[in-house]
């Protein structure tokens, strides 16, 4: 497979230089699709999704919410697979990936907790909720910031990546077992679940505007992790 | 292989014993933030009884996270580990003893503090020997996932507290399940099942983490 | 700061075949800055190699990518023919390196120390009788349990020398070895190497200033800030 790519010549665009140009043409285009899935999305979240009978019109935060969450546990998925494979195949434009997807995962965790917080204070009561998915994506931007101290704490650059694939890797096999405790101890305590989900029947409106609104973060992400990108190849190479 | 290990144990607890300052000082900053709580939080004898478990176990992974700088660190510093880097010998099996040895002098002590001042908390028998079990299949684990941040961030600028930044949200599935065993309020079944959580996490650590720490080693010495 | 050294003549390209040590083409860059590349040097037993260069141009760096502490970002050693990353078992089972830092640990005793290099070493028995010539050699058989903490730092660079003469590695890589060492000690180091030298041994070395008396079979590579080093 790696022969037909070579073949192909994309095995050009492994090494920083010439993935520059290719992210500089990549870019509009990704903005501009997060613009035109935005705008659907939020007027289905705003209109067309019809008030939930038992949380009114708050639940419509969750459009915001679910594909944050969704999103930062992808991007750090995708942020350690690049490590590893910088790692594995020792390319530094792996390592540059890894570093760029870090502060945008850190954003998306910090807006589904926000976002929780602002769901919960009219929904429960309360600002915040020690509920399973808001503690887990507490640990996740943990996880996160201290991917980011690690790299921004080690001068020299090629250590600062390595290092930070292994933490990345150790992140990325925890996680689930993170999840998987968090909902443990949840169901310990608190007995009945009682996530942001539960009382919500889920309209088809409501899937659609949730994927719309995914879709919308995805095609963002990709554009600002480009972006960024760029900035530590030119930090780095020239 | 059975020699390199008992040599490495050995240099080890020598080391730790002739640095026992630091070494006690670990176990010292366990035995008084434990006391701390009673003095914020009042002392109700049920309140505590309560938040004993949770306390000693929060404590205990604190303890454990300052003594793990001198893991790795000295010997980073005096060139030590780079001559344990270039031995022939196998590098898994000098950190598996390190990490050993490294438990001997914190983990397990802090095990064997714990019942006292679980007294200080008011539990009862069984349920200090509940919370004794579970620190002691616990603390293994924490070690080995503090030695991989600790291998990380050697020589790094802000050591200490960029290794506890790191490795806490690791660890927070050992304090789950560590908590919930020790806490003697679960019926017997629930008990197990954390007991056995926790077990498998040791085991699971065993296989994964020394890996990882030699490769953080190799990676930090450049 | 580019440090070239070709390997030019037809005669050293026949020695490269037959040379126990041969680097070639070797380079290293930190963080996009080429520290050193293009090194290339053949070493046979009973020569010695030195390493001369202000401090910052690459000396202890490329005697760390020697050691396999570093990976190079270009070339190869070879050892015995063997490529060293391809081995890196028989690579350092064949090498002693002595870095800036001594390698000791300042709370154990000399006796101790060396026990525990010799166990590192893989040292196939671990002699007592072979631990106190090493520390005579050096002339620290007085300080056998002494605790290093209460040694000079003279006394402290002997005895990370002397875990040299316990190993019986034949590359010996010394980074500055006589750093802090007096006028005696600097014979003592040179006895050593000279001995080491005469079973067949090979030394590579950094250092600013020219060991005194130079074995006959001594090279020098110059790492200069300009640019090309010569032999």
């Amino acid at each position: 497979m790696i022969s037909t790519f070579a073949q192909a010549g994309w095995l050009r665009y492994a090494s920083p230089k010439p993935f520059y140009r290719l992210a500089g043409r990549m870019i509009p285009g990704f903005a501009i699709a997060a613009i035109l899935f935005v705008m659907p999305g939020i007027q289905i979240a705003l209109f067309v999704a019809p008030t939930d009978a038992v949380q009114g019109d708050v639940y419509r935060i969750m459009f915001v919410h679910v594909p944050a969450a969704w999103m930062s546990m992808l991007l750090y998925v995708v942020m350690a697979a690049y490590a590893g494979l910088g790692l594995v195949l020792n390319a530094r434009l792996s390592a540059m990936m890894a570093r760029a997807i870090a502060p945008t995962g850190a954003l998306f965790t910090a807006l589904a907790l926000i976002t929780g917080a602002l769901w919960g204070r009219p929904a429960w009561g309360a600002w915040w909720v020690w509920d399973a998915r808001l503690t887990s994506e507490l640990i996740l931007l943990f996880l996160y910031l201290g991917f980011i101290s690690l790299h921004g704490a080690i001068d020299d650059t090629r250590r600062a990546d390595r290092a930070c694939t292994v933490l990345a890797l150790a992140g990325v096999v925890n996680i689930p077992v993170i999840y998987f405790s968090v909902q443990w101890w949840y169901t310990l305590h608190q007995g009945a679940s009682l996530s942001f989900g539960s009382g919500v029947s889920m309209d088809t409106s409501m899937l659609a505007g949730i994927l719309v609104m995914t879709l919308a973060f995805w095609c963002y992400a990709i554009a600002i992790v480009l972006v960024r990108v760029r900035r530590i190849i030119d930090e780095r190479e020239f | 292989m059975l020699r390199l290990t008992a040599r490495i144990v050995h240099r080890e607890l020598a080391l730790t014993w002739r640095r026992r300052t630091s070494a006690l000082g670990c176990l010292l900053f366990f035995v008084i933030a434990a006391s701390l709580f009673p003095l914020a939080v009042g002392a109700d004898p049920a309140l505590l009884r309560a938040i004993a478990p949770g306390v000693l176990w929060v404590t205990a992974l604190f303890a454990a996270m300052l003594s793990l700088t001198r893991l790795f660190g000295p010997d980073f510093a005096d060139g030590a580990l780079d001559q344990m880097l270039l031995s022939p010998q196998s590098l898994l099996a000098m950190v598996m003893a390190k990490i050993g040895a490294h438990w001997l002098t914190s983990g397990f002590a802090l095990v064997l503090l714990a019942p006292f001042l679980a007294l200080q908390y008011g539990l009862s028998f069984d349920a200090v020997c509940r919370l004794t079990l579970a620190l002691l299949i616990g603390t293994p684990v924490l070690s080995l996932i503090g030695s991989v941040g600790a291998a990380l961030t050697l020589g790094v600028r802000g050591g200490g507290m960029l290794l506890a930044v790191l490795v806490l949200p690791l660890e927070t599935p050992v304090l789950i399940f560590g908590a919930n065993a020790a806490d003697a309020s679960r019926t017997d079944g629930w008990s197990a099942a954390n007991f056995s959580l926790l077990g498998a996490g040791l085991l699971a650590a065993l296989a994964l983490c020394p890996v990882a720490t030699t490769a953080a080693l190799r990676i930090s010495a450049e | 700061m580019n440090q070239d050294l070709f390997v030019q003549s037809e005669n050293e390209l026949q020695e490269s075949r037959n040379a126990l040590l041969s680097v070639d083409k070797l380079g290293f860059d930190r963080a996009g800055e080429m520290l050193f590349s293009n090194v290339g040097f053949n070493v046979d037993a009973g020569q010695v190699l030195q390493i001369h260069g202000p401090n910052g141009s690459g000396k202890t760096t490329l005697l760390r990518v020697l050691a396999g502490l570093l990976r190079p970002s270009a070339g190869t050693i070879r050892w015995r023919g063997k490529d060293a990353h391809a081995h890196p078992e028989s690579w350092r089972q064949s090498l002693a390196y002595l870095g800036h830092l001594n390698g000791i640990s300042d709370e154990l005793t000399a006796a101790e120390n060396l026990a525990f290099s010799a166990v590192l070493g893989d040292v196939a028995e671990e002699r007592v009788e072979i631990e106190e010539a090493a520390l005579k050699s050096v002339g620290l058989d007085r300080y056998r349990h002494a605790i290093v903490r209460g040694l000079s730092q003279g006394q402290k660079r002997r005895l990370a020398i002397s875990r040299l003469l316990l190993e019986h590695k034949p590359l010996w890589l010394l980074d500055e070895p006589a750093a802090a060492l007096d006028e005696e000690s600097s014979g003592v180091l040179e006895e050593c190497i000279k001995g080491h030298l005469d079973r067949g041994g090979i030394v590579l070395m950094t250092t600013h200033k020219l060991i005194t008396t130079s074995p006959p079979a001594t090279r020098n590579l110059y790492f200069e800030p300009s640019g090309r080093c010569s032999d």
